[in-house]
């Protein structure tokens, strides 16, 4: 077993509590934060490592950014639309 | 009556070999471990049935589960979130500024809580805010992690190879931190000191504003009564022999004051207790115990003494030096528990040397590499976890030389500090 995967084996027991601690300093910082949990699409079968690393991946992340800014400007204009 | 130690032997073997292959968790490696020994030993009448749970140390377990829940249950507070976040608005935006306030935060930290519960925190910390100001999170993360090994070192709470350690040599809380602590601070700065240094071409980065952020305090009632626990917790420790209160028992009030006196639900509290750890002591000592009644450890301890040619000073240096080494990869428990029977049979007049060599040895090493420790593991996978590409050859050199500059430190702090005659 390679070195990396020993250490991604070890900190995989507490990523959950790392997730929940990284969101805690975020908002601590003033800074909203969600985690979501994602299902693996229909129809992506074989494609299941590329899923998991899904976080790690910066161009993924800066699309999921640019989705989540689009999105929360949508539903600010529809909200000051429905004032 | 006389034994084939060989058998016994290859049952601890086989049990730190299980436990350093993780083919099975810690604990389930020493039970597994226990239960051969309790097997052979009870067929050979090596023991008896009722000594092998005399063999677990109560008082030790009492005292784990004690400081546990006590760590847990302030540590949910997000008093040490907050305090770190101000440390840090305190350094300003100079990277080396930066780089010293979270390796300070860090061991100051990890003097209270568990490792685990301090790495998660301040790697979480150390990377928003290096992300934030754009400078290379890697040195501050690394950092974070060898402080926090560093930090309780010097106090009998500090880890849980210390309460092992403390509690065999008969130190109270007082007497732990006098030994220890002046060399743990002054680790600090010689760490602090030796990672910048290897850093420094990575801390070079223009200071930049850390903004308008406020630290919010989401639950300001909770940090207050967490500060007020641990206030109460450091106050009993210090003042434990006097009052005649063994640690177990300050373990266990200071446990039931924070289960009553906060809002946590304790089912969660205790979901969250190092379980894997405790099982492990409890599983280790019976392991250990069946050792010593073959003569193994008694034979050990005699190889320590006469490899000492009988001096103090040498037999400190060998148990610092073997007690690091094997703690760099090995479970530092497991080189805790195994060293107690040795050192306690040693035929020297005055032991404080060896057991404060015991203890350094055993934190010092205990993060040298990321593949043998959680802590280092902890902080490296974070750090994998957020995308950055880590190069592990380089974290396990730069593990390793921090521990062997540490250790060498203490060899000299325990010359100078005990006046070893060679």
């Amino acid at each position: 077993m390679g070195a990396e995967r020993i250490v991604d084996k070890k900190f995989k027991r507490f990523e959950e509590r790392y997730k929940e601690e990284r969101g805690l300093v975020e908002e601590s910082l003033g800074r909203p934060h969600i985690s979501l949990s994602v299902e693996m699409p229909e129809g992506c079968e074989g494609l299941e490592e590329e899923f998991k690393s899904l976080s790690q991946d910066k161009e993924f992340m800066s699309e999921l950014r640019d989705l989540v800014k689009k999105h929360l400007e949508r539903k600010g204009r529809e909200k000051s639309g429905s004032r | 009556m006389t034994v084939e130690p060989v058998k016994y032997l290859l049952v601890y073997v086989l049990t730190l070999l299980l436990a350093v292959s993780e083919v099975f968790p810690l604990s389930v490696s020493a039970m597994l471990g226990a239960l051969l020994m309790a097997w052979f030993g009870l067929n050979d009448g090596l023991f008896t049935y009722e000594e092998i749970f005399s063999f677990i140390d109560l008082r030790l377990i009492a005292l784990l589960i004690g400081v546990m829940i006590t760590v847990e249950t302030v540590g949910r507070s997000g008093l040490f979130r907050v305090l770190g976040l101000y440390a840090v608005k305190l350094a300003g935006g100079s990277p080396a500024r930066l780089f010293v306030a979270l390796s300070v935060i860090s061991a100051a930290t990890s003097l209270f809580l568990s490792d685990a519960a301090a790495v998660l925190i301040l790697s979480a910390t150390a990377l928003a805010i290096s992300r934030e100001l754009g400078y290379d999170p890697t040195p501050f993360v690394v950092a974070s992690a060898l402080m926090i090994n560093l930090g309780g070192t010097g106090t009998l709470i500090g880890s849980v190879s210390n309460m092992i350690i403390g509690l065999n040599a008969g130190f109270d809380f007082v007497e732990f931190a006098a030994y220890l602590l002046p060399c743990e601070l002054m680790l600090w700065w010689v760490t602090i000191a030796l990672l910048y240094l290897y850093y420094r071409e990575r801390l070079r980065a223009s200071p930049r504003l850390l903004g308008e952020y406020r630290v919010r305090v989401e639950n300001k009632g909770e940090v207050a009564k967490a500060a007020l626990i641990l206030t109460v917790m450091i106050a009993l420790y210090v003042s434990s022999e006097r009052l005649g209160i063994p640690a177990e028992a300050v373990a266990l009030f200071t446990a039931v004051l924070a289960l009553t006196s906060t809002r946590y639900d304790p089912v969660e509290i205790f979901e969250r207790i190092d379980w894997d750890t405790v099982f492990f002591v409890a599983s280790f000592l019976v392991l250990v115990h069946g050792l010593e009644r073959t003569g193994i450890l008694q034979a050990l301890s005699q190889l320590i003494y006469e490899a000492s040619r009988g001096s103090l000073a040498y037999a400190t240096l060998l148990t610092l030096l073997v007690s690091g080494v094997t703690s760099m990869f090995l479970a530092n428990v497991a080189v805790a528990l195994t060293f107690v029977p040795p050192l306690k049979a040693l035929n020297l007049p005055d032991k404080r040397p060896l057991w404060s060599a015991l203890v350094l040895g055993t934190n010092l090493g205990g993060a040298s590499i990321p593949v043998t420790s959680v802590v280092f593991a902890m902080a490296v996978g974070a750090l994998r976890h957020e995308g950055l590409r880590v190069d592990m050859g380089e974290l396990s050199k730069v593990g390793l030389l921090t521990s062997l500059a540490q250790l060498a430190f203490s060899a000299l702090y325990l010359l100078v500090y005990f006046k070893l005659p060679f």
